[in-house]
């Protein structure tokens, strides 16, 4: 049974909507990664779900189903008992997200007491490879890597079954983001929790996401294995994102880029929102919004789908 | 820690300094202004004192026709000993008397009073915007706001009118009954209390609506912040995450204000002290001021002075505090 269950999940901001209709499932042990360009609407997706964002942004749609319940429609204080206890989430920027006047260790005692998990504190940190004495520094005092850790460590430390993170490496350069991202597979590994990984970085998704679900203007345009993605994926769109991931070794390849621009939230394209974009694109791809083709199932499951009028002429 | 105790002593030789510089130009000024306060007195008694008198008056208020630096040797020496000098207003009782009595008075008074809407306002403030478009949020900024537009001796006067004068319920002037003396006494600490409850009710009523605006608008400010959202992620008490999170880090900015205010207290209470009758610091000015009486003047602005540079040393104190960011 899924862990997690997104049925036409729907979240706006005011009378612009950011997700529209987003619909996706989450196995025990499963790494599922959410890619998109900037305001294409992953991280309200992730956000969204766990009821997380303030006004003006509301969910005007869907069901968000955690171990058979619909988090959309629980009490505030059934939803804050399964929070980071089931639910843990490993914010953007660690540094905004800790509270600048309260040491690292106080912010722990106030997230693990509530649970009577307290002494878990020094063992969390030495799991992400930080020195426990750090639980006396504020936030301020230590670098953005070791912030990052610090968060990592504070999701993990009551070992939740899913834990979402929001970009968690944005901030960080390569070489902090690939020592935490193998920290954070070891631990994976380990816990065997379930994760959402919101991203922008396709290729860092493709090393070790064992799913990944594409976003364009609000809504998820491909899903699937992470392998179909390797293959070089279905979408017009995840084709032009895998094409401009510059090449390693091929120094000779010119740079590819997606021509034109993401389009504005409040005036989505009409029918398939690519369809401005799209070298493929005809009269009904403006027109009528495309329905999702399916090229693998596992029983009444679809495990590999994308949204694309022209997806025979794509591939 | 270290870091910022150093910081802390260098912000206090900063208003050592400060402080040695306005005990210099306390003396030099009224120095450099004509006329003397033994001539005030002398024309206060319209010609019944004869000239030996005016000289043993002189020679009581210590002026001299001394060189300068032998009067600042002995106006140091004699502030060091904590003799300001004779009243003129209240002769012959010594300035230091004078001042003690009303700063005592005005510090229960006016302290009382900033201290209470401090707290009051920023904790209202806190809760509208925890609340944010609730009824609280929806009644209290506009009528504080209406209140805080109202001239203060208007407010005042109009208090004391109605409620001292015409239902007669709080007593109109003094600190406590005449018929009292001063004693750790229940009888006495009441007849305190209802002589500083009006003048500090209508201080309270004005200034609240400063700081409940303030509080409120930082606070709004913080609940966006990501750091609140983590807190709730983290499943969080909302008790927890409205003091700990949000409030606690909005009433940052808002203690330098409270630093100034509590720093003017001593100057700040002068309409409210003149309109209930009340013996503190601000009634003492008015009364040297009418009376030429300098050495009282000099007095209070030295103590004005400290009360300043002492609360904002107060505020550094407090920032280091409450704000880890400061100390390293």
């Amino acid at each position: 049974m899924s862990i997690l269950d997104v049925k036409r999940l729907s979240v706006n901001y005011g009378e612009v909507r950011a997700a529209d209709s987003v619909s996706f499932s989450l196995e025990p042990g499963q790494i599922l990664g959410l890619v998109g360009e900037s305001g294409s609407g992953k991280s309200t997706v992730a956000l969204g779900m766990l009821r997380l964002l303030g006004a003006p942004a509301h969910i005007s749609g869907g069901e968000v189903n955690f171990q058979g319940q619909d988090i959309l429609r629980m009490d505030d204080e059934t939803l804050r008992a399964l929070r980071w206890r089931d639910i843990s989430v490993v914010p953007q920027s660690a540094l905004s997200a800790l509270n600048p006047v309260l040491s690292i260790g106080e912010q722990f005692r106030d997230t693990l007491a509530p649970h009577g998990a307290a002494h878990l504190a020094p063992e969390a940190m030495e799991r992400v490879e930080l020195d426990p004495k750090h639980l006396d520094s504020y936030p301020h005092q230590l670098s953005g890597g070791m912030r990052q850790r610090v968060a990592l460590a504070l999701a993990l430390a009551l070992s939740p079954k899913l834990v979402v993170m929001d970009e968690p490496t944005t901030a960080l350069d390569v070489v902090v983001e690939r020592q935490i991202l193998r920290r954070v597979m070891a631990l994976q590994r380990e816990q065997g929790f379930a994760m959402l990984f919101v991203t922008h970085d396709l290729s860092l998704l493709m090393d070790f996401a064992t799913d990944i679900g594409v976003m364009y203007a609000g809504r998820l345009v491909e899903l699937g294995p992470a392998s179909a993605f390797k293959a070089g994926g279905r979408h017009p769109y995840t084709q032009g994102l895998r094409k401009s991931i510059p090449p390693a070794l091929n120094e000779d390849r010119e740079p590819y880029s997606i021509p034109g621009a993401p389009p504005r939230a409040d005036q989505p394209p009409s029918g398939c929102r690519f369809h401005p974009r799209c070298g493929l694109a005809t009269a009904r791809c403006a027109s009528q919004e495309p329905s999702k083709d399916h090229f693998s199932r596992s029983g009444q499951e679809s495990v590999h789908w994308a949204s694309c009028w022209e997806l025979n002429h794509a591939s | 820690m270290k870091a910022a105790a150093g910081w802390l002593a260098r912000r206090l030789g900063f208003y050592v300094i400060a402080a040695i510089v306005a005990v210099v130009l306390n003396f030099l000024i009224p120095r450099l202004m004509p006329g003397d306060p033994a001539s005030v007195l002398f024309a206060r008694f319209q010609g019944d004192l004869d000239p030996e008198a005016i000289e043993g008056l002189r020679k009581t208020f210590g002026l001299q026709d001394a060189p300068l630096h032998e009067q600042f040797y002995s106006y140091i020496s004699a502030l060091a000993h904590g003799d300001l000098g004779l009243s003129v207003a209240y002769f012959p009782t010594p300035v230091s008397e004078v001042l003690g009595e009303g700063l005592m008075w005005t510090g229960l008074l006016a302290g009382g009073a900033v201290l209470i809407s401090f707290v009051l306002g920023s904790s209202l403030g806190a809760l509208a915007a925890w609340k944010k478009g609730g009824p609280l949020d929806t009644v209290l900024p506009p009528l504080l706001a209406f209140l805080g537009a109202f001239p203060y001796f208007w407010l005042a006067m109009l208090a004391a009118w109605v409620f001292g004068f015409q239902l007669d319920w709080f007593p109109l002037r003094h600190a406590y009954a005449d018929n009292l003396a001063p004693s750790f006494s229940w009888p006495f600490i009441q007849s305190v209390i209802s002589h500083a409850f009006l003048p500090a009710l209508t201080m309270v009523l004005v200034s609240l609506g400063g700081w409940l605006l303030a509080m409120r608008n930082t606070m709004i400010g913080v609940l966006g912040a990501e750091h609140v959202r983590y807190a709730q992620a983290r499943g969080l008490t909302p008790r927890r995450i409205l003091v700990h999170y949000a409030a606690r880090n909005a009433l940052l900015p808002n203690v330098a204000g409270f630093g100034m205010a509590l720093g003017f207290v001593l100057s700040g209470a002068l309409l409210t002290e003149v309109v209930f009758s009340y013996p503190g610091t601000g009634l003492l000015l008015l009364t040297a001021v009418r009376g030429q009486d300098y050495p009282l003047l000099q007095g209070l602005f030295l103590a004005i002075t400290f009360a300043v540079l002492s609360a904002n040393w107060l505020v550094d104190v407090v920032t280091v505090a409450l704000d880890p960011r400061t100390r390293t």
